[in-house]
């Protein structure tokens, strides 16, 4: 796991040095930051990392500072702790886009697993985000034309239908759809369409 | 009825007397004044006869000195006449002389009765405590008569105790002739009574002392009543102390939790470390440390809060304002973060020492700073400031609290440290009330006002301990 950090803000020093421990124990990189500022100006290393978060914060609240991230899109995963948690708080703060939301004094175990669950999901957001960039790379390879073809194909339409509306040959059409199938990379139509709804999802973001 | 009997005597005494006189004037033709015999009359008259009753006396012997000269003599110009002119004179200077005693020793004998009829004990004693002057009071008081009381040792009888030893309190006479302090003694019923007692030494012409003169009144009732005064405002503090502590449960709960959390997270760190396949001793070392130090951070606020439910009676120590400031301040933490306000604080940067009680102190400092918290959360202003200030004013030491909120209206100044007077919704108006009873009870002085365009300033001294008693 080293290839992956968690950040601790918590403006108490002794519980940031404990649970700085806690994660170095099972090789976790950990940096910790007694307030949200010192944290945003940290610059961060591009790996799977989440943050830890307390909600009691001086200054500003950490609830607060979680509507912040969302406003800054910084999609850092961020698991919320608190003292002193209710029920509305919590509503609050997974709302506000907490992954996990701890009452302090909270179980090695808990801490962990949602760390882990944390960094697991960041990983596979970044993987994701790099496949919607190879993808968009391979989408925008193709011409105008193919990529017609492919939007039409994916959609369920039949190669006449689609030759039809384009005032193409069906045999062009099918030329087309090869073509659209090498340079995606797509091993069976079934990929393709995988790869076509990937893309739609991710580019209306 | 002794009297009365003497007094018949006298009226019989003072008749004959006068009877034999006139007789021997009116019938004997002897050539002396007898008629200033009369003089005698008026002297054994003195004793018994009222102010009023020597002036008739006096007339009666006039009369009488006249009739006797006009019965014996025909002749007015003779030298008979110069010697009843002798004796009139005589009589009147004497009856003159008489009526004045008799009124001055009257008044003598009225203060004298008001004296007695005074409701303290008054004991006339020698040095070595044997009784020699009892009053009603002193009857009264203890329920001994002045016979019964007379020639027995004074402190024996009444079982006397204090404080200070007797032998001490007979030197501090000697030495000043004077002395004046508490007592405790037993009366006749065994009923123990509180006594304030003033002595004084009675010397005589060369110096020597003679007796002692002590006057006593029974305090016993109104030191009980003090004591119950002290004791109800110590229980009102608690009580109040109690709904604070209500009101600060959660800021509380933080201060406990904290420590607790990581605690546990180290230990649970600590284990990790040790249960490596390759153990990590030094890092596990470092989460015990962790451990033991964050017990005794939560074992700290534990100990703060068992004192402020504890009930007892004040307890006056040598206490660092500073610290007793930064004590009150972790109290308040959450309430201060919970509602954004800033906490600035001013010192001189030297120690503030004062003889106080930490827990009624930091009741204080904290009640005024809640206060503060609540004016600035109606106000809702843009500042949220409170500026905590200390300084050294002479022989005291002074405290401000100046929030940011919406101030003290003009119409309440006077009545702010009222019991039950309050601006709150569901206040119960006794905060400052008992503030102020606490700062009394310190020697302090307690008072608000508004100083700039907004806000209220709360204001208390204390008297400061010299630096060397403090050091």
């Amino acid at each position: 796991m080293s290839d992956s950090c968690v950040f601790i803000v918590d403006d108490d020093q002794a519980l940031c040095d404990a649970l700085s421990s806690l994660l170095r124990s099972v090789d976790l990189r950990v940096k910790s930051f007694p307030s949200p500022q010192e944290f945003l100006r940290h610059p961060r290393p591009d790996v799977p990392s989440c943050l830890v978060l307390d909600v009691r914060l001086k200054g500003v609240s950490g609830l607060d500072f979680l509507t912040r991230l969302s406003e800054l899109k910084d999609c850092i995963p961020v698991i919320v702790v608190t003292a002193h948690g209710d029920i509305a708080m919590s509503v609050r703060a997974m709302r506000a886009g907490a992954i996990n939301f701890l009452t302090k004094p909270f179980r090695d175990q808990d801490i962990l697993d949602s760390v882990m669950e944390a960094l697991e999901q960041d990983r596979q957001r970044r993987m994701r985000d790099q496949n919607v960039i190879e993808l968009g790379a391979r989408h925008s390879s193709l011409t105008p034309r193919e990529q017609q073809v492919m939007a039409m194909a994916t959609a369920g339409r039949m190669n006449k239908h689609i030759a039809g509306e384009l005032a193409l040959s069906e045999f062009t059409v099918k030329i087309h759809r090869r073509s659209v199938m090498k340079k995606m990379q797509a091993k069976s139509f079934a990929e393709l369409v995988r790869m076509a709804q990937f893309l739609s999802m991710h580019q209306c973001e | 009825m002794t009297d009365r009997s003497t007094d018949l005597v006298v009226i019989s005494l003072v008749c004959a007397v006068m009877a034999a006189i006139f007789i021997t004037d009116a019938v004997t033709s002897l050539d002396i004044a007898v008629a200033v015999l009369y003089v005698l009359v008026i002297m054994i008259a003195m004793r018994s006869f009222s102010a009023q009753g020597i002036s008739l006396l006096t007339l009666a012997c006039t009369c009488l000195t006249l009739v006797a000269f006009f019965i014996s003599h025909d002749n007015l110009l003779c030298a008979a006449f110069a010697r009843c002119l002798v004796s009139l004179v005589a009589i009147a200077i004497a009856g003159w002389l008489a009526v004045t005693t008799k009124q001055f020793s009257d008044r003598l004998q009225a203060q004298l009765k008001l004296l007695a009829q005074t409701h303290d004990a008054i004991i006339v004693c020698a040095i070595d405590g044997s009784i020699s002057g009892w009053n009603l009071g002193a009857h009264t008081l203890y329920g001994w008569s002045e016979g019964e009381a007379k020639n027995r040792r004074c402190w024996e009888l009444l079982n006397t105790r204090s404080s200070t030893p007797l032998p001490v309190i007979k030197d501090e006479l000697l030495t000043n002739g004077y002395w004046e302090g508490e007592l405790m003694e037993t009366t006749r019923t065994g009923k123990e009574v509180i006594i304030l007692s003033r002595w004084s030494l009675y010397k005589d012409s060369s110096g020597r002392p003679q007796a002692i003169l002590a006057s006593n009144n029974d305090i016993t009732d109104a030191r009980h009543a003090e004591e119950a005064l002290h004791r109800s405002q110590t229980e009102l503090a608690h009580v109040s102390r109690l709904t604070m502590l209500g009101e600060l449960g959660t800021s509380i709960a933080h201060e406990v939790n904290q420590p607790l959390a990581a605690i546990t997270t180290n230990a649970e760190a600590a284990l990790r470390w040790l249960r490596r396949t390759e153990p990590d001793l030094s890092e596990a070392q470092a989460a015990m440390e962790r451990v033991s130090s964050n017990a005794r951070r939560a074992s700290e606020v534990i100990l703060r809060i068992r004192a402020w439910t504890r009930k007892s009676t004040p307890k006056y120590e040598l206490l660092d304002i500073e610290a007793m400031l930064t004590d009150s301040l972790t109290l308040l933490d959450r309430e201060i973060y919970h509602h954004r306000v800033n906490i600035i604080r001013y010192t001189e940067g030297r120690s503030l020492h004062v003889s106080g009680d930490p827990v009624q102190l930091q009741q204080v400092v904290i009640n005024l700073i809640m206060n503060g918290i609540q004016a600035i959360e109606s106000a809702d202003g843009q500042t949220r400031d409170i500026h905590v200030r200390t300084r050294h004013m002479d022989l005291t030491i002074v405290v401000e609290i100046e929030d940011s909120g919406t101030g003290i209206g003009e119409e309440n100044k006077a009545i702010l440290f009222d019991a039950f007077f309050t601006t709150k919704e569901n206040g119960m108006g006794i905060g400052l009330c008992i503030c102020r009873s606490i700062i009394e009870a310190h020697g302090g002085k307690i008072w608000g006002e508004c100083k700039g365009k907004q806000g209220a300033t709360f204001s208390f001294t204390l008297p400061a301990l010299k630096q060397e008693s403090a050091a």
